[in-house]
């Protein structure tokens, strides 16, 4: 009897013990994330139901990089960072729907994607991609114990959704922030601009180029949605823009302003990639803007929808939109798995 | 000194509150002190705003080509976004009572807007003044809260600097026989663009806390009083002092009083 009791003592221990490492490993308490916002740049916009944790951060970007999220699971071989590639600001250079980078999107809070389909919150841009883009197999993530630990770690939770794959990668791209460009440097006064950037600089800020209505400084976007003029009558669905969500005729070619925020590097340019250079976009906005009812009011600069700029303006604007690459954020090892 | 000014302005919010700067209420404090004291004086009341819109009667549809104004373009908007700060309330004893405040207002996010405004002594009013722009003091970069609203209204550095005190966007053809359907912009700012808005309204305090009043933005009167406005003539103003100077005139009487609760 004695003796069972003893044996029973020591595995009841044991059974505690086993319990108590258990518990170490699983305790959830995240450590705040501080973002470091780029002076001039407005207070990131937060999600109160996903305050931003170290955990939360680190889990996302394993996930970015993770084939385990692929459609079609692993062997399908697709991470986000399939086409979201760090040195091409988190887009790529493959023909087809041009990818849009991944930089400031934490000050998102109207439309996404390209044709505005989907509106709300990075989350909300996050759950779409998740859920319908990629059709993650949460199963998977659950089955991997580094994942179940990670997970348990960020939200606290054993179970895993969609909705924390989503949430964590928000997170992670929350902390996406390029804001120290050679503009930026310019603009805090550290260094000066060659006399043909400014010159390409006053071009962009008044109403000779009038690009500021839209691509609005700091972050070179205002996530709204504009007709630029790229065709007169669209026949492809793919180019109908937001008409193609709304089936409203006012919304016809109507497209998401995207950044110019390392913008030398995210060509092919426009949502179908129809430009191959920034010269050609230049161009395009010089003399290829086609009038039609729904273009928008701005490109009528001056009541010619041509700017009509001459070859060293040109010139300038482009050593201008160069300034916007920031070498710190295409290169940071913290963006790194 | 911007941080100093008591701003409360609940971003994306269809409410937006603001309140009696430090300097105002110092000012009240000394002259009431001067005086013997009424009872109205010891509390405070609240004075609410909601801005509607309209083109001559019709309530104001984005995107729809429409509206005829005086000059006889036809013409649709698709954006209207505007300030409204330095609102004053005049009582026949006190002259006028400032509130220095500021509030941003885009008609095609919210379609009835209301602001409210707090600290007014309990008097009666029977005029309401207010700027469409912003104060030459508040008409720099770095004055108002660094929002994305408040950055997509910057008057670039390049062109004076501030804030666009009206961003009125649209498509037009010249009369109703043209086929050629352009765009137009009237943008309205730095200091030589100010709006002043006078309206007479009776607004009593006296009896109560708060007094709404309901005003009316009818758009037509941009292009109409004291200049008739043909947007083939100059479609695009952003720069353009002279008719920057023509729409600001025309702006005085943008607004009527629809109601007082
Ligand atoms: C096969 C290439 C590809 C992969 C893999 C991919 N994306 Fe994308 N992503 C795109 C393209 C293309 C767009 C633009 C599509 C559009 O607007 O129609 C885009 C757009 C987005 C946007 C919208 C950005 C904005 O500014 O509106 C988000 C967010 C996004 N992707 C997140 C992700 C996440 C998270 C993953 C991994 C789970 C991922 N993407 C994987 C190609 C890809
Ligand atoms: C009326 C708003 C508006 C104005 C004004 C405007 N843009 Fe754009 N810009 C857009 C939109 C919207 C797109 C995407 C269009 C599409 O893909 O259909 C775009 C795309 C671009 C792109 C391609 C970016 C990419 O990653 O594909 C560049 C570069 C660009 N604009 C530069 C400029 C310059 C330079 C000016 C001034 C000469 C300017 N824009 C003026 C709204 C605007």
């Amino acid at each position: 009897m004695g003796r069972m009791f003893l044996l029973s003592l020591v595995l009841i221990n044991l059974l505690l013990i086993s319990c108590k490492k258990d518990k170490q490993v699983y305790t959830y308490s995240p450590t705040p994330y501080q973002l470091e916002i780029p002076e001039g740049f407005p207070q990131m916009p937060t999600n109160p139901n996903n305050p931003l944790t170290k955990e939360g951060v680190e889990l996302g970007k394993r996930l970015y990089y993770d084939v385990i999220l692929s459609e079609g699971g692993p062997q399908a071989g697709n991470s986000c960072a399939t086409c979201h590639v760090q040195s091409r600001s988190f887009a790529d250079n493959s023909p087809g729907v041009s990818v849009l980078p991944h930089v400031n999107l934490g000050w998102g809070t109207k439309h996404w994607l390209w044709n505005g389909s989907k509106q709300g919150t990075l989350e909300d841009i996050m759950m779409f991609e998740v859920e319908d883009f990629f059709q993650v197999d949460v199963s998977r993530l659950m089955q991997d114990t580094t994942y179940q630990r990670m997970f348990y770690k960020a939200f606290g939770k054993k179970e895993i959704t969609s909705k924390e794959v989503a949430y964590a990668l928000a997170q992670f791209v929350r902390t996406l922030i390029s804001g120290n460009s050679k503009y930026d440097k310019y603009k805090r006064g550290e260094i000066d601009l060659t006399p043909s950037e400014k010159r390409g600089m006053a071009i962009f800020f008044s109403e000779r180029g009038d690009c500021f209505h839209c691509h609005v400084p700091p972050l070179f976007t205002d996530f709204d949605m504009h007709n630029i003029g790229l065709d007169s009558m669209p026949a492809d669905p793919e180019d109908w823009g937001l008409f193609a969500v709304t089936g409203d005729s006012a919304d016809l070619g109507k497209f998401r302003t995207p950044t110019l925020r390392n913008v030398a590097l995210t060509g092919p340019y426009m949502h179908d990639g129809r430009f191959q250079t920034l010269d050609e976009v230049i161009d395009f906005y010089s003399e290829g803007v086609k009038n039609s009812p729904t273009l928008d009011p701005i490109m009528n600069h001056n009541g010619g929808i041509h700017l009509n700029l001459t070859p060293q303006e040109k010139e300038d604007l482009k050593a201008f939109l160069l300034t916007l690459t920031d070498e710190e954020f295409l290169n940071n090892p913290a963006y790194r798995p | 000194m911007a941080k100093k000014r008591i701003f409360n302005v609940e971003k994306g919010n269809v409410m937006q509150v603001g309140k009696i700067s430090f300097a105002i209420i110092v000012m009240l404090l000394v002259f009431s002190s001067c005086r013997k004291k009424t009872e109205a004086e010891g509390s405070k009341g609240a004075l609410a705003i909601n801005v509607t819109y309209s083109v001559d009667g019709q309530s104001l549809e984005f995107d729809r080509m429409q509206y005829v104004n005086s000059a006889g373009n036809v013409y649709s908007v698709t954006r209207l976004q505007y300030y409204i700060s330095h609102v004053a309330l005049f009582n026949k004893k006190k002259g006028w009572i400032l509130i220095d405040t500021f509030f941003l207002f885009d008609a095609r996010r919210y379609p009835t807007q209301k602001i409210i405004m707090g600290n007014l002594p309990l008097l009666t009013y029977d005029s309401l003044r207010f700027y469409i722009g912003l104060p030459p003091s508040l008409n720099h970069h770095d004055s108002l809260p660094n929002t994305l609203e408040n950055q997509e209204m910057i008057w670039p550095e390049m062109m004076g600097g501030g804030f666009h005190f009206l961003k009125l966007e649209g498509k037009f053809k010249e009369a109703d026989t043209s086929s050629t359907i352009s765009g137009y912009a009237m943008h309205l700012g730095t200091n030589v663009a100010l709006v002043t808005v006078k309206l007479p309204v009776n607004i009593d305090l006296t009896g109560r806390l708060v007094a709404e009043v309901n005003m009316d933005m009818n758009v037509n009167e941009w292009f109409r009083n004291p200049y008739v406005y043909n947007l083939a003539e100059k479609p695009y103003i952003m720069g353009d002092t002279l008719r920057m100077q023509k729409i600001a005139s025309n702006g005085q009487d943008v607004f009527t009083i629809v109601g007082v609760n």
